[in-house]
């Protein structure tokens, strides 16, 4: 791509093009069929979309944040499962784009030239789904390390070309001492090891999978992991998935009132349903608002190259959190409201115009993946000591 | 060991995850080392502001304090001596 295609408006409208053209055409049938969407991932490929926050150097786009947020929010109006694994596979990408090192830049070309899809490998058995610990320790043999881990949900794993795999940085040390490490898929020892039979976001085929494997050190990705958690990969992967949330329950929305006017259904005619349609807006327009103003300021961050005591800030580390809470939890209700309103013929019902219900199952995934529950608590946590100096105690 | 020392104690045993009660746990070894964590930290403070009653001010959360059961120790000893 040259520079001018890669400006925002240009990335929007070609982001806009896949999800009317491909995205809207596929969804149903990759849902039906609990497959993964080849077609879509393959039009988002193709528009180079794959190397999003990839320096330009080594072919990638070097996006900002805000536009993330429209293109995930444009492919998620279409298909949410394409949308999620665009979103992960990019903040995967800003991982290793934030906290690698020179030795990285050619995974991170390769990514780019060839659209390989990166997979986050961070879930594990009993490990209660904290992103910030990590169980599986790494195990010095000879100059390499073997990476020996179950993990429940790898999603894409059977499509991915590469691995972020989170490990524990040795057997002696605590959990929260973990370490970021890039694998490649053509590397023997990545397993699948059964199947994905969700209620929703088929696409995402969030696999289970065995990994036995020995690795150089160089695939280590950062020193500190607080740093890439805080930093990279929990704010981009809040307002990623939240964009993307957001795309999928404004696009139902909009997809409904335009199936009311073309059918001149009466009850356009009709106060109390108006006033129903306002108000599940009002709750759309309160999250876009929110996902705004989070995005806005980590922009802001992103730009000035702030330094880690910034992304430390529990302010904004519960904005953050509390937009990833608010998201999952509206925009679901929202849907929720619209099966009501629409009925058992256009809500209950598969309907690929609307493809309602769909949205409806994908988006209940929201509240669980990356709990709500654990993300509340931590919330709580950093309220209590939000104006004390809490920070000068994490500084290691 | 006084009074403060066992509070301490007490307080690390019931918020270090991998050290429950029948575990030792060495006063001068670096809470990091037990598995101490950016939360479990302010579930600690807040035990020990309840089991001391008093609310620690900012300048007893530092890094060096929160360093080992000695230096929290310590640091109370010396707060609740002020």
């Amino acid at each position: 791509m040259t520079g001018n295609q890669t400006a925002p408006e240009s990335l929007l409208a070609v982001a806009e093009g896949i999800s009317t053209e491909v995205l809207a055409r596929w969804a149903g049938s990759v849902d039906r069929e609990n497959r993964f969407p080849t077609e879509s991932v393959e039009a988002i490929r193709a528009a180079r979309l794959l190397g999003y926050f990839i320096p330009r150097r080594l072919g990638g786009i070097d996006g900002d944040m805000a536009t993330y947020c429209r293109i995930a929010a444009t492919l998620g109006s279409e298909c949410l499962s394409s949308a999620m694994i665009w979103v992960m596979h990019a903040h995967q990408v800003a991982v290793i784009v934030d906290h690698g090192n020179a030795t990285h830049e050619e995974y991170l070309a390769d990514i780019a030239a060839h659209g390989k899809l990166l997979a986050s490998v961070t879930s594990e058995y009993g490990g209660g789904g904290d992103v910030l610990r990590a169980e599986s320790p790494l195990l010095q043999e000879g100059a390499q390390f073997r990476l020996t881990r179950k993990a429940p949900v790898v999603s894409y794993g059977e499509q991915a070309g590469y691995y972020l795999i989170t490990m524990r940085a040795g057997p002696d040390r605590p959990g929260h001492d973990a370490r970021l490490v890039l694998v490649s898929a053509a590397q023997p020892g990545c397993t699948v090891a059964g199947g994905w039979h969700p209620m929703g976001l088929k696409g995402t085929r969030s696999i289970p999978m065995q990994f036995d494997l020995l690795v150089d050190p160089g695939r280590i990705v950062g020193s500190s992991f607080r740093q890439a958690v805080l930093m990279t990969l929990a704010p981009a992967a809040h307002i990623g998935w939240s964009a993307a949330w957001f795309g999928a329950a404004n696009g139902v929305f909009n997809r409904f009132i335009n199936l009311l006017r073309k059918s001149h259904s009466p009850r356009l005619g009709s106060e109390s349903f108006l006033r129903q349609l306002a108000r599940l807006r009002v709750s759309l327009d309160l999250t876009r608002a929110m996902l705004d103003q989070v995005t806005l300021h980590y922009d802001q961050l992103r730009k000035q190259q702030a330094s880690f005591e910034h992304y430390e800030d529990l302010t904004f580390n519960i904005a953050s959190g509390n937009l990833k809470i608010a998201a999952s939890e509206s925009l679901f209700n929202v849907v929720n409201e619209l099966v009501e309103l629409a009925g058992m013929h256009l809500g209950y019902l598969e309907n690929d115009e609307l493809g309602l219900e769909r949205v409806f199952r994908d988006l209940r995934s929201a509240s669980l993946m990356y709990s709500n529950e654990r993300l509340l608590l931590s919330n709580g946590r950093l309220l209590l000591v939000e104006s004390s100096d809490i920070k000068n105690v994490w500084l290691k | 060991m006084d009074t403060i020392d066992e509070t301490v104690l007490r307080c690390l045993r019931t918020h270090l995850r991998k050290n429950r009660q029948e575990q030792v746990i060495d006063m001068t070894v670096d809470l990091g080392e037990y598995g101490l964590d950016s939360m479990r930290v302010i579930d600690l403070l807040m035990a020990l502001e309840g089991e001391f009653k008093v609310v620690f001010p900012d300048d007893m959360l530092r890094q060096d304090v929160f360093e080992t059961g000695t230096t929290l120790s310590n640091a109370i000893r010396e707060f609740m001596a002020r």
